[in-house]
């Protein structure tokens, strides 16, 4: 039996994408973001304590 | 329909991809100011180191190469694990784990927008001329002098020792023994050359000395087809031998 040439179709990603990049804003946030909001209430402690 | 939507979406995220990572970071600068004004070198240099993992990894995400998100995710960690420890004062365990949060954050922002292959490595540069080439690219110059002064000996000499030039292209094997001949005659050619170019007056011994090099050029290439052809005698004398050795003649 001959072989069928088959080529790849580009694959797009999963309509779940969103959420996951939802997600990791959510997740930087709770990180970069609260980080920088400690560090800026700690400076201004730092000049009224 | 919903991928195309999608698609767009990837579309525009590609364009102001990495932009959002000192969106995140901005709170950091007020609070490297403040420390400052408040002579904190430590707390200047946590928000500071926080402020700039997040302008690098930008950057990094906006060249969009292979292994880019990566990268931007690792600078987006350290920056954050820093001014948590430094400027935020938070303790090792829980600036780790500040560190992890971005750096998976970063990663899954990003995911999924494109990414280009890393240019090619450039080519290895051309290796350099061997030395019949390189013999030949100075004979040529003589040659152009020889040419524009019209001096029938210097030409004579150029063409001597371009057919010893034309023997090694031929035999290669030969060069060893004639290296040392290229190396004076071409130096000792290049000198005379330089010299008159200058506006030197031609010594009177200089005509019998052109003479001499193309003679001895000349020689050469005798000689080296005498030990050629020598060669070959023995060659033929060993096989006939050989022949008779072994029974065959």
């Amino acid at each position: 039996m001959a072989e069928r040439n088959v080529t790849s179709l580009p694959v797009s990603p999963p309509l779940t994408t969103p959420l996951v990049w939802a997600w990791g804003g959510v997740l930087l946030t709770a990180t970069t973001w609260l980080v920088g909001i400690v560090a800026l209430f700690r400076s201004i402690g730092g000049l009224f304590g | 329909m919903l991928d195309r939507a999608l698609g767009a979406w990837i579309g525009l995220r590609t364009r102001w991809r990495g932009l959002a990572l000192p969106i995140f970071a901005s709170p950091l600068l007020p609070a490297a100011l403040l420390f400052a004004i408040d002579g904190n070198e430590r707390g200047v240099t946590g928000a500071a180191l926080g402020f700039g993992g997040s302008l690098l990894a930008a950057r990094a995400l906006r060249r969009g190469r292979q292994g880019d998100s990566h990268r931007a995710a690792w600078l987006m960690a350290v920056g954050t694990g820093l001014s948590a420890q430094m400027a935020g004062h938070l303790g090792i365990p829980m600036s780790l784990i500040m560190a992890t949060g971005a750096l998976f954050g970063t990663r899954m922002m990003y995911r999924a927008l494109p990414e280009t292959a890393p240019p090619p490595p450039p080519e290895p540069p051309p290796p350099p001329p061997g030395p019949i080439e390189e013999s030949r690219l100075r004979l040529a110059r003589i040659e152009a002098v020889a040419a524009r002064r019209g001096d029938g000996k210097l030409q004579g000499v150029a063409s001597a020792m371009e057919g010893v030039l034309d023997d090694l292209t031929a035999h290669p094997d030969r060069l060893p023994q004639a290296r040392r001949f290229l190396t004076v005659h071409l130096d000792g050619l290049e000198r005379i050359v330089e010299r008159l170019e200058a506006g030197a007056a031609p010594p009177e011994g200089l005509p019998i000395l052109l003479d001499d090099l193309a003679t001895t050029a000349q020689e050469l290439r005798g000689r080296l087809t005498r030990e050629e052809s020598a060669a070959l005698d023995i060659q033929v004398k060993v096989l006939s031998d050989r022949l008779r050795e072994e029974g065959f003649r």
